[in-house]
């Protein structure tokens, strides 16, 4: 069984965007990254990003990752930025209840984005 | 081997995505994850039909608006489709009736010269001349009114609706573009709906209340409608009069002039208060693109899900 369907699939990142984008607009350190005025499209991309670290189909290359987040390196985007994310990715995944070996294994794939996000 | 009509411009396609055939021909659409999750490539079937994969993830009222991922689709036969603000069919109106309804606002009523269909809550483009249009929503109900109902706010220094209220005659020509838009009532919707406007925001909020209460919808519906001073209020008889048909309808007037600062803050602040349980509510915005981005923001952060968050911002023309 594949970690997607472990977590829950499809279901599973449609609950875990909404309260994992409520953690990030409410979070200082890093809510201008995400301050989008279309927040539909804003959590259209978080349900890509979620997707992807929850072991789920995507077609994303470094190269997408790079482009996408461009501008917010621009802006600023660094480390702590990227650690504070990770964390709102766990405490997101503790909320569903999914066990902690499985979130354990997204962490660890939204960590080897680490580079292409932040243009290293 | 099938044709995608883009633009006036024909594109042999099949096999592959319509995002794929696109770009193959040399042209930019925009699109991000190619697997039917970031819907960047959100486009419009204009005509023919595509496979049900090619709605994979959209809501149903974008699928109602006849949305599509060009990611995620492969057509099977020829189509033609738009970018979702770019080419439409157009259509001829008669204006048959004008009113003056409150110190800003005038109701029109078009009759189209064929069928023009839409959903509760759409708007369409009414335009001045040929590259010359502005949008208003449709307040009728698409189940029991053929014709089209328009609010039109003047706006003081505006061209367009300055024409619509003062020059055009009854009885003459109004071009309009077909419906748009997937701020929409559903045919079915079994949630407590909240209904917050801005002003002429009501147009389209009131054709979605017809549609849901005329259809027999019988959950709790809450109306909020902020005006800028008392003079601005409109559609108070007719609202009253639903009220008093259906006892699941609440309906909440705000006056902004009565508030000095953080309009935006008690006039969300009011109107959220009606619900106690967000996530189980349908949330609804319509009018001033300030309170549809802090009311949304609100509402979500307040416990309402994404998906039951539909807004229709006015954003003013610039080119006047």
């Amino acid at each position: 069984m594949s970690l997607y369907s472990e977590i829950g699939g499809d279901a599973a990142v449609s609950a875990a965007v909404d309260i994992f984008y409520r953690k990030v607009l409410q979070d200082d350190r890093i809510n201008r990254f995400f301050d989008d005025v279309d927040m539909e499209k804003q959590a259209m991309k978080q349900k890509a990003f979620l997707t992807m670290a929850f072991g789920g189909p995507h077609n994303y290359t470094g190269e997408d990752m790079r482009r996408g987040h461009a501008r917010l390196v621009q802006m600023g985007l660094n480390d702590s930025h990227f650690d504070a994310v990770m964390e709102h990715i766990g405490a997101t995944l503790k909320e569903l209840n999914v066990p902690d070996n499985l979130i354990v294994q997204a962490a660890a794939i939204a960590e080897s984005t680490r580079n292409d996000v932040l243009g290293k | 081997m099938v044709t995608i009509t883009f633009d006036g411009k024909s594109y042999p396609g099949g096999n592959e995505s319509v995002l794929e055939s696109l770009t193959k021909a040399g042209l930019f659409i925009p699109h991000s994850c190619k697997s039917g999750l970031c819907q960047a490539c959100e486009m419009r079937l204009m005509e023919g039909q595509i496979p049900n994969q090619g709605y994979k993830g959209l809501t149903d009222n974008k699928i109602q608006a006849n949305h599509f991922l060009a990611c995620q689709c492969i057509p099977t036969q020829d189509i033609s489709i738009a970018t979702l603000d770019g080419e439409v069919k157009n259509i001829s109106t008669t204006l048959i009736h004008r009113i003056q309804v409150s110190q800003s606002i005038f109701k029109l009523v078009l009759e189209p010269k064929k069928t023009l269909s839409y959903c509760a809550g759409q708007y369409l483009r009414v335009y001045h001349s040929k590259n010359d249009f502005r949008c208003y929503s449709i307040a009728s109900n698409p189940d029991l009114e053929e014709t089209i109902e328009l609010h039109i706010q003047v706006i003081p220094s505006g061209k367009v609706s300055n024409w619509l209220v003062k020059e055009v005659k009854i009885g003459e020509q109004i071009e309009v573009s077909e419906a748009m838009g997937s701020c929409i009532y559903p045919n079915n919707n079994m949630s407590p709906t909240l209904f917050i406007a801005s002003n002429s925001g009501l147009a389209p909020i009131y054709g979605m209340l017809k549609k849901a209460l005329y259809q027999g919808d019988k959950q709790v519906f809450h109306l909020v409608h902020g005006v800028t001073s008392e003079k601005d209020k409109y559609l108070t008889e007719e609202l009253r009069e639903l009220k008093n048909a259906y006892p699941n309808l609440k309906i909440t007037w705000f006056d902004y002039s009565l508030v000095e600062t953080n309009k935006q803050k008690v006039f969300i602040d009011t109107a959220l208060s009606q619900i106690n349980s967000p996530q189980d509510w349908k949330v609804y915005f319509c009018g001033h693109p300030d309170m549809v981005a802090y009311g949304k923001k609100q509402s979500f952060l307040k416990g309402v899900s994404m998906k039951n968050l539909y807004s229709d911002a006015f954003v003013p023309s610039k080119v006047n």
